[in-house]
């Protein structure tokens, strides 16, 4: 466990150590959220369903891609629309002042998309982090039992441009589940706008500071060759 | 047509959120003639065979940028959809004559604070996409992507591409017997164009050359693409001084990459190594270890040395040592 501390202060870019996030598999870590509407949902409530969580932010092109005129436009369409067994939750873990951020942006786009299902708020970001929940959408499926059996795209067709034939991995899952199979497809890659999370250390977005400061200083060499150019 | 590329589709315009009306996709539609009317290459006049042979043509497209009626206020401050990301076509040659391959390809102008994305995208994004089609018994090959760089964002999320500009290409071999005058190739772009926030965007540029002995193209072109080549990742396999090796614990397996004399190594999966990624560490002079979970079967992806202009990257594809 040392060593494996040591491996992830190291890194240059480590992916959140297994046993710190949300594992397929292992049971979904639970959590206690309050939605535009101010009730409090808890994952653990549901216990006995089938949870699709959605990560989410109103303003991202892909969720509006989803919800304005790809897989989830129509409620009544989506994966497992139908099932009394299958709820879904949308979750938001933009920090506040980012993209996205707010109750009432976030009512607003729910009621716009008719989404019938509850839009989570998780400004601090913890929840987000929990599951490691990269991008917006990134889409994780909980079974009846509280254990992670998906996690990663909504579907192979980003924007709709699906690479060969389209799968909507989250319909796949559920149809596992239904069909009392294990689930086939348990992780990919997902895609899409990053998660608006708060700065929780030094990382900023752009590049490396290592590439940061090269680039800076080839400019800087730019600058005085042309300042030698001139005079 | 021969097309080449990703995708084999037509593009399309899209809207976020809604549909767009008849007259923002008139509008739109009407940006992509102006693009490709300002090549005067009578994309819409004329068919190529009867048009004089004129002087090769590349001109910069008009980007078609959909940035929804959401984009400025809390998403990350003022910014111009349209004018993120133009894109130009170029070649390596100023004439094409039958049996000989020429090089296609796009570059990408990336405003300031911007990025676009590599193959893969990381943690997060969506990867550049280059389409061509090309004059009848043209063979097209892969687009190739340059190395990328890192870009962290709070969480964190890490992901992979350009900042200033990216040129994509491939290569294009002209069939045995060529028809007589120009032959027209048109490239589209597809791209995710992220700074906090994410604006997608595309365009379609068309590039002409006339049937004849091959030429070199003007000298500023051959210098992008040969800025773009030395950025192609090659086979770490002929790179002289390189070793690896790796090991397998309980609950990971590192492999250790070496190359003599090398500085600031660093490691960009592709494909499934993207999700089997622990992490990366350097393991002393010109050593990196890239650290997979133990369900990984392969290493693949690309090794950087150097940061910068001067990087250089090399392509690794190595099985993991049975269970």
């Amino acid at each position: 466990m040392v060593a494996a501390l040591a491996v992830g202060l190291l890194a240059i870019s480590a992916p959140a150590l297994a046993g710190t996030e949300a594992t397929v598999g292992k049971a979904a870590p639970d959590f206690s959220l309050t939605d535009v509407d101010g009730k409090t949902v808890k994952l653990s409530d549901y216990r006995g369903k089938t949870v699709v969580l959605e990560w989410f932010n109103p303003q991202c092109p892909f969720v509006k891609y989803a919800h304005g005129e790809g897989p989830l436009k129509d409620a009544s369409k989506k994966p497992g629309a139908g099932d009394a067994g299958v709820v879904w939750l949308a979750i938001n873990s933009g920090a506040a002042g980012k993209q996205g951020n707010g109750v009432e942006l976030n009512k607003t786009a729910r009621k716009d998309w008719k989404m019938d299902y509850p839009v989570l708020i998780d400004e601090s970001g913890k929840v987000g982090r929990m599951y490691g929940a990269k991008t917006t959408p990134h889409m994780y499926v909980v079974d009846t039992k509280g254990k992670l059996v998906y996690r990663g795209a909504l579907d192979n067709a980003p924007l709709g441009r699906a690479k060969g034939a389209s799968v909507n991995y989250v319909q796949a899952a559920l149809d596992d589940l239904a069909a009392g199979r294990p689930v086939a497809i348990v992780e990919t890659k997902s895609y899409g706008c990053s998660v608006k999370y708060g700065a929780a250390s030094s990382a900023l977005p752009g590049p490396d500071k290592a590439q940061r400061a090269a680039r800076a200083a080839q400019r800087a060499s730019m600058i005085v060759q042309r300042s030698a150019g001139v005079h | 047509m021969a097309r080449g590329g990703i995708h084999a589709k037509m593009p399309t315009v899209y809207a976020y959120g809604k549909f767009m009306t008849a007259t923002e996709a008139a509008a739109a539609m009407l940006v992509g003639a102006a693009a490709l009317a300002a090549l005067g290459c009578g994309a819409t006049s004329s068919s190529p065979n009867d048009a004089p042979a004129p002087a090769p043509t590349a001109a910069p497209a008009t980007a078609s940028a959909t940035a929804g009626a959401h984009a400025g206020a809390a998403s990350g401050g003022d910014f111009d959809p349209d004018q993120l990301v133009q894109m130009t076509a170029l070649a390596d040659a100023d004439a094409i004559a039958a049996g000989q391959t020429v090089t296609v390809a796009a570059r990408f102008d990336i405003a300031e604070g911007w990025h676009l994305y590599w193959e893969n995208p990381g943690e997060s994004g969506l990867a550049t996409e280059l389409e061509v089609s090309a004059p009848d018994g043209f063979e097209l090959g892969p687009v190739r992507y340059p190395g990328p760089i890192r870009f962290t964002s709070p969480g964190p999320v890490v992901s992979y591409g350009y900042a200033d500009e990216v040129v994509l290409s491939l290569a294009a071999r002209a069939p045995a017997t060529l028809a007589p005058g120009p032959q027209r190739f048109v490239l589209s772009g597809y791209w995710l164009a992220c700074r906090e926030v994410c604006v997608r965007g595309q365009a379609e540029v068309a590039l002409t050359l006339p049937a004849g002995p091959q030429a070199p193209a003007p000298a500023s072109q051959l210098a992008r693409l040969e800025a773009h080549r030395a950025r192609l990742p090659r086979p770490f396999s002929e790179l002289a001084g390189s070793r690896h090796s790796v090991r397998r614990a309980d609950d990971a397996l590192t492999w250790h990459i070496e190359i003599d004399g090398a500085e600031a190594l660093s490691f960009f999966p592709h494909g499934d190594s993207q999700l089997d990624l622990r992490g990366q560490a350097p393991a002393g002079d010109g050593a990196l270890s890239v650290t997979l979970r133990p369900s990984a079967t392969r290493l693949r992806g690309v090794v950087a040395v150097g940061v910068g202009q001067g990087a250089a990257f090399y392509t690794i594809d190595l099985p993991a040592p049975p269970r």
